[in-house]
């Protein structure tokens, strides 16, 4: 506290001097003596630090003025997404792959286990279900996030959940942005139940086989030989599958398990031995703040023990497939493991 | 040791001005009105009808207990980094002319100073504390330093700082070490530094500097708080923000959600002060359903260094009071919708 009253103690070891070290010409009780050299070395070393805290205060207030650095929160992620403010939510599913993305005509709305995910992200990015518009999107249009509307019209979605494979490949495109994954499968191949059993897919060689346009199951399928042949839909080879088109159809197992269970007196799921993980994610079109932002849906999802939604979706539409799809595993039942993401939070 | 600042005789000319000064002090309490008023000036976008409703419906208590809670923190920055730069330069050049952050911090009442300190430490986040503790502890060193009778007090000087960085370090040390370590260097030199300048700080600087350094540390202090009342005040709202769900009675378009101050509410109209700053009167009974907007200004905290349990970005007063939940890991559908379309408001204003 600064006092009032005058000191009459001199303190003898440092006495005010002027600059240099040179006794000062002001008469005064302090004056008069020589700073030693460990003094004055104590009083510059003192300027310096005080420079030093009026840099540290300077640097502090501006931050308090314009915000202090660090990763944003969730509000100013939707914002940069270009979410807040909106209305609707677009997102492009498959609209005829039982189990994962399948318009049900009588119930008149999607059903599966993508939108089940898709519900997830877009009930924590502040959509209510009545605020989510579904739109059917083709293998070929995911990477430009183009969907098609019930009259036909092409239109841009906001977020792809449809059976999307994570690739390096995929992802060099600009308009591609995966998020981290939401399922693992892995290749399979479906056959009528007539056909001999598939140990590989060389089994399959001068036999017609279809596939997904655009899908990961193309390289593995021409690197075998096969007699490939490319549909846009998932449905599309299944019906040239049952009416004799195509003699095999080769996909994700996820995709094809729902087709199996749903005509399981006429195919037949072969378990190919082929180990490479197909890890679907959502594709959030190049918006780095939307992805960033489902990515920490999906991390809060993986890490809170109470959130069910992934685990009761994976029960609710892909766990009761498994029995048709004999010993071929349908997907991976425990949601893929999400790494934290970097977004200010309440501790 | 220290000569009077001004005897009354040494400078008239000096004296007379400064007493001349005298009725500037009566225009002290209209600096919070003035604020206020630029403040409802700002929020009706410059439109004099509005402002007038605004002050029609505005709670002077309410304004002046929001200006209270959202600038108080700033009051002790001004006092006690005055009254250290002061007396650290009342003390190197005892002699010089003294600036007048030097003559303000030497006639600086006690109880002034003990006020800041306490409101400091209470309104100030726990990262500002090594910091709150180097400025008292080395401001209260120099005084007795200079002017202590006894030995005991010169004695004092010298071993409090020291004290007070031993025991700074013993606090501070895991967590600023965790700090530097996790890619936080600002909370790692927070929490760090202030108890080595402690001891650096607590004596003269060489007496030529004295005066720079004061004034310079003046000029910042006297252009830097205004600039943080300024950004505190545009951020905080003076009335609370709503989302609104409105429903126009027609079954073929959804409801409507919009967000706005709600200035009033009687049993015909709601009306409400939209983002750019016009007010629009909506039919109460189409009013469905509302909801506050979470605080713009309360954001989530940018480190998750805890000084023993204690998380670096809280205040003392959170720790004592705790906030509401401002939001949770485990949103629900409606939480989260409110926050987005109030962030839309925020954008927007």
């Amino acid at each position: 506290m600064t006092t009032k009253t005058r000191s009459a103690a001199r303190r003898p070891d440092e006495p005010s001097v002027s600059p240099g070290g040179a006794p000062s010409s002001v008469t005064g009780a302090a004056s008069g003596r020589y700073l030693s050299p460990w003094s004055r070395v104590a009083r510059v070393l003192r300027l310096i630090t005080v420079l030093v805290v009026l840099a540290l205060l300077t640097v502090l207030g501006v931050f308090a003025v314009v915000g202090f650095p660090g990763p944003p929160t969730e509000e100013e992620l939707l914002e940069e997404a270009g979410l807040t403010g909106r209305s609707v939510l677009r997102i492009g599913v498959r609209a005829d792959q039982p189990g994962t993305g399948y318009y049900d005509e009588t119930l008149r709305e999607f059903v599966g286990f993508e939108i089940d995910i898709a519900l997830m992200i877009a009930s924590d990015l502040g959509f209510r279900r009545d605020q989510v518009e579904f739109y059917q999107i083709q293998s070929e249009d995911r990477a430009r996030m183009q969907a098609t509307t019930p009259t036909g019209e092409y239109i841009t979605v906001d977020l792809v959940v449809s059976s999307y494979t994570i690739t390096p490949e995929r992802e060099a495109q600009e308009s591609v942005s995966f998020s981290e994954p939401y399922l693992l499968t892995e290749q399979s191949v479906v056959t009528r139940r007539d056909h001999p059993p598939v140990e590989h897919l060389g089994d399959l060689r001068g036999e017609r086989v279809c596939t997904i346009t655009t899908s990961t199951s193309e390289g593995p399928a021409i690197e075998a030989g096969l007699d490939l042949y490319e549909q846009n839909l998932a449905s599309a080879c299944v019906a040239g599958l049952l009416d004799h088109t195509y003699d095999a159809f080769t996909t994700d197992a996820a995709i094809m398990a729902g087709f199996v269970a749903q005509y399981p007196d006429q195919l037949y799921h072969h378990d190919i031995g082929y180990d490479r993980v197909e890890a679907w994610g959502i594709n959030t079109g190049g918006n780095e703040a939307l992805r960033t932002l489902v990515n920490l849906y999906l991390y809060r999802s993986w890490s809170d023990p109470e959130d069910q939604r992934w685990e009761e979706a994976f029960e609710e539409h892909l766990a009761p497939l498994q029995p048709f799809n004999g010993e071929q595993q349908v997907a991976i039942g425990e949601q893929p493991k999400v790494d934290p993401v970097d977004v200010r939070e309440w501790p | 040791m220290i000569e009077p600042i001004s005897d009354g005789k040494a400078e008239p000319a000096r004296e007379r001005r400064t007493r001349d000064r005298q009725w500037l002090w009566a225009l002290l309490p209209v600096f919070p009105l003035v604020l206020l008023a630029l403040r409802l000036w700002y929020l009706s976008r410059q439109n004099i009808s509005t402002m007038l409703l605004l002050i029609q419906h505005v709670n002077p208590i309410g304004l002046i207990s929001w200006l209270v809670i959202k600038l108080i923190w700033i009051f002790p920055i001004g006092v006690l980094v005055g009254w250290m730069v002061g007396t650290l330069s009342r003390i190197s050049a005892p002699h010089a002319l003294s600036p007048r952050l030097a003559r303000i911090a030497y006639r600086l009442p006690g109880w002034v100073v003990v006020v800041a300190v306490v409101t400091a430490a209470v309104t100030w986040q726990l990262r500002f504390l090594p910091l709150l503790g180097m400025i008292t502890v080395t401001t209260s060193a120099l005084i007795l330093r200079e002017s202590g009778r006894s030995r005991l007090e010169r004695f004092a000087s010298r071993v409090l700082p020291v004290a007070a960085a031993v025991f700074g370090y013993l606090w501070f040390l895991p967590a600023g070490m965790e700090a530097a370590r996790g890619d936080d260097p600002l909370t790692a030199v927070l929490l760090l530094l202030p108890p080595l300048l402690t001891v650096v700080l607590s004596g003269p600087l060489p007496a030529v500097a004295a005066q720079p350094v004061t004034i310079a540390a003046g000029s910042g202090l006297a252009l830097l708080v205004p600039l943080l009342i300024a950004a505190a005040f545009l951020r905080a709202p003076v009335m609370p923000l709503s989302m609104l769900e409105i429903d126009d009675q027609d079954p073929t378009t959804p409801t409507e959600v919009v967000v706005g101050y709600v200035v009033t509410v009687d049993d015909r109209m709601t009306t409400l002060l939209n983002a750019h700053g016009a007010i629009s009167f909506i039919p109460t009974e189409n009013v469905v359903s509302r909801a506050l907007c979470p605080d713009p200004t309360n954001q989530p905290p940018i480190s998750d260094i805890r000084v023993r349990g204690w998380h670096v970005e809280q205040t003392l007063l959170t720790l004592l009071v705790t906030p509401g939940p401002p939001t949770s890991s485990t949103l629900d559908v409606d939480d989260q919708e409110l926050r987005r379309h109030c962030r839309a408001f925020n954008a927007q204003t």
